[in-house]
């Protein structure tokens, strides 16, 4: 549904986007993930047609786009801050496209009826965006482009306005709503828990780049570089060196490069008897289900745990463990990595 | 209770930062103000007050007298079309600023500003030599380039006047408007054309309506000032040209009938604060959106 190839764009001497090559299929959920300033919203906007790209192609529906204006490309987005029309009301705001589109006046009617009804925001239609909460001006910025029935839809932070509690409620709201309507859709996050939430796959973005495109729990068990495992998810980077110093007790970890080994991939055992790692916990705090330990292993490097409390009792600060790894296979070397 | 008085004082809360400003301008503003209006309630001659009785002489006879309809209805119409025009003249010069680089901003905001260090009174003189009779550079430059055979009248008419107003009045019109469209959040826009709506759609339906603050501003000021300017309407307008402005002034300096002037003044005041507030209530009404509704 969506190519696009060797994207280049520069704003004067800054490089923003570097050969950045995505393809989205349709009906698919893919986010692109990476810190503030990466270029993500750079490339949403060349999708949009709001920049355009200095070198590379994009294609929308078979349809090559990389010249056309925003208007003729078929796409909905949603900004950041949502720009909604202050000075029109929720059921304005969704039927501005329609209006535009010089839609029968019966039509608009019904079709926004529909999609408020989809949003649920009925009741909302006649009050203004500024008297709406930041989950329902979302919904209505959502609305007001799914009511045009794009082949695309584009969304730039869209939780970013939302506060923490609702952030979540809003994001597994999101998915469900665009996956009902089963519209091909690319969201822009900084947040690797909404990628997570959201995204059959998620693009990973360093410096102007594409790191790694692939589904959430392929980016989360098989990273392809450090960046990758330490953005998604917190990770242990282990040193070829430091990685060996387990071999003892596992055999079969091999591989080159430095190690990724997640948190909760570590079991620590209070006694000592089955040739793991010595270590001192350091820290500890309580996540909620979880433990969360810092363990200083004798050569200095600190590694993070993460322990279910039902698996075992919390362990002191100071104590000394034995760190083993749990399972083995699932942790990632990277080759070309010391 | 007197504590919470003194804590609220020294920290500047309350109308506190309000009252130095207030003190000044009731002394300097509006005690004055307040005596020269009471004039007209009252008979003076040769600059004494006759009798110190109450009368209503000067406003029910100023109120029947055709002749000053006549004059209010000139002043509005004036008023009304030259604050259009600056309307008309200053949104697109805005507009442009918003959508210009620095360089650019620069310049429209020199251009715009410069004609404020000069005196309106100079700036008004220029217009009676370029409108002036066969001389002036107008009608010369037509004759020259044979698009008429002899001059028009230009000076001494109601278009002088409305001309010279709009020049004088623009960067008035101008200051606020560029402040409300270069602020403007431009994802409003781009969301409108990404709808499918047209570039011209968008900019009236969009930025027009949300640039209103600044529209009720700038009307607002150089309604004002249109309205109440004495000075291009006796310069551009000729001798038997008249406000209500106008009148005043002759009333006061010319005449010397101050009981007169004084009533007149009011009238102009009052009527002014009038449209002053039809101009609010109208944009309060185009901004409704913007007051919180109950949830
Ligand atoms: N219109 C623009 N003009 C100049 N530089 C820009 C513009 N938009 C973005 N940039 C620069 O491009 C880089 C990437 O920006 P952006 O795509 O917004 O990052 P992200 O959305 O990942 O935070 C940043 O360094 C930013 O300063
Ligand atoms: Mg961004």
């Amino acid at each position: 549904m969506i190519e696009a190839n060797g994207v280049n764009k520069h704003f004067g001497s800054n490089h923003v986007l570097r050969d950045c090559t995505i393809s989205v299929d349709t009906g698919e959920v893919v986010t692109l993930l990476g810190a503030s300033g990466c270029g993500k919203t750079t490339l949403l906007r060349c999708i949009a047609g709001f920049e355009t790209p200095d070198s590379g192609s994009l294609v929308l529906a078979n349809q090559d786009v990389t010249r056309l204006p925003p208007n003729r490309r078929d796409v909905g987005f949603v900004f950041q801050n949502y720009a909604l029309f202050p000075h029109m009301t929720v059921a304005e705001n969704v039927a501005y496209g329609l209006k535009a589109r010089k839609t029968a006046k019966e039509t608009i009617r019904a079709e926004v009826d529909k999609v408020l009804d989809l949003v649920s925001l009925t009741e909302f239609a006649r009050r203004y965006p500024k008297s709406l909460s930041g989950g329902q001006q979302q919904r209505v910025a959502l609305a007001r482009s799914l009511v045009l029935h794009p082949k695309v839809l584009l969304m730039d932070e869209a939780f970013n306005a939302l506060d923490a509690k609702l952030r979540g409620a809003m994001q597994i709201e999101l998915r469900k709503i665009v996956k009902h309507v089963g519209i091909t859709a690319v969201c822009v996050t900084h947040d690797q828990a909404e990628a997570l939430t959201i995204s059959d796959r998620i693009a990973v973005m360093a410096e102007g780049r594409i790191q790694q495109f692939a589904a959430p729990d392929q980016i989360y068990d098989k990273p392809a570089s450090a960046f990758v495992a330490d953005f998604v998810g917190a990770a242990n980077i282990l040193p070829r060196k430091s990685a060996e110093r387990f071999k003892t007790a596992h055999k079969s970890l091999n591989g080159s490069g430095a190690l990724v080994i997640r948190p909760e991939n570590f079991a620590l055992s209070p006694s000592s008897q089955g040739g793991g790692v010595k270590g001192e916990v350091v820290f500890a705090r309580l996540t909620g289900p979880a433990m969360e330990y810092e363990i200083a292993l004798a050569d200095g490097t600190i590694l993070r745990a993460l322990v279910d409390r039902d698996r075992q009792e919390p362990l002191a600060v100071g104590s000394t463990v034995e760190i083993t790894i749990r399972n083995p296979d699932a942790c990632v070397p990277l080759p070309g990595t010391a | 209770m007197a504590a919470a008085f003194w804590t609220r004082f020294r920290d500047g809360r309350g109308i506190w930062p309000a009252v130095p400003a207030f003190v000044f301008l009731t002394i300097f503003f509006i005690i004055p103000m307040a005596v020269l209006l009471s004039f007209g309630f009252t008979e003076i001659e040769r600059g004494r007050i006759q009798d110190s009785g109450f009368t209503l002489r000067y406003l029910t006879g100023t109120l029947q007298d055709d002749l000053f309809w006549w004059v209010w209805w000139k002043s509005f119409y004036i008023g009304i079309l030259s604050t259009l025009l600056c309307f008309l003249l200053a949104y697109p010069l805005a507009y442009l600023y918003s959508e210009s680089g620095r360089t650019m901003r620069l310049l429209i905001l020199v251009l715009t500003i410069s004609p404020l260090l000069t005196s309106a009174i100079v700036r008004t003189y220029a217009w009676l030599v370029l409108l002036g009779g066969r001389r002036g550079v107008v009608n010369s430059t037509l004759i020259e380039l044979g698009v008429i055979s002899r001059p028009i009248r230009m000076l001494n008419t109601d278009f002088a006047v409305i001309v010279g107003m709009t020049q004088v009045h623009l960067p008035f019109m101008v200051l606020p408007l560029i402040t409300v469209l270069a602020a403007r959040d431009r994802n409003m826009e781009a969301a409108s054309l990404g709808m499918g709506a047209s570039r011209l759609a968008t900019f009236f339906k969009i930025v027009l309506p949300l640039s209103t603050p600044g529209i009720v501003a700038g009307l607002t000021i150089v309604f004002a000032l249109s309205y109440t300017n004495f000075i291009i309407p006796q310069l551009l307008g000729g001798g038997g040209f008249t406000t209500l402005a106008v009148q005043v002034y002759e009333q006061i300096v010319v005449v010397l009938n101050w009981s007169k002037g004084a009533m007149l003044a009011l009238l102009l005041l009052g009527s002014c604060f009038v449209f002053i507030l039809l101009i609010g209530l109208a944009g309060n009404r185009v901004m409704r959106w913007s007051q919180k509704e109950a949830a």
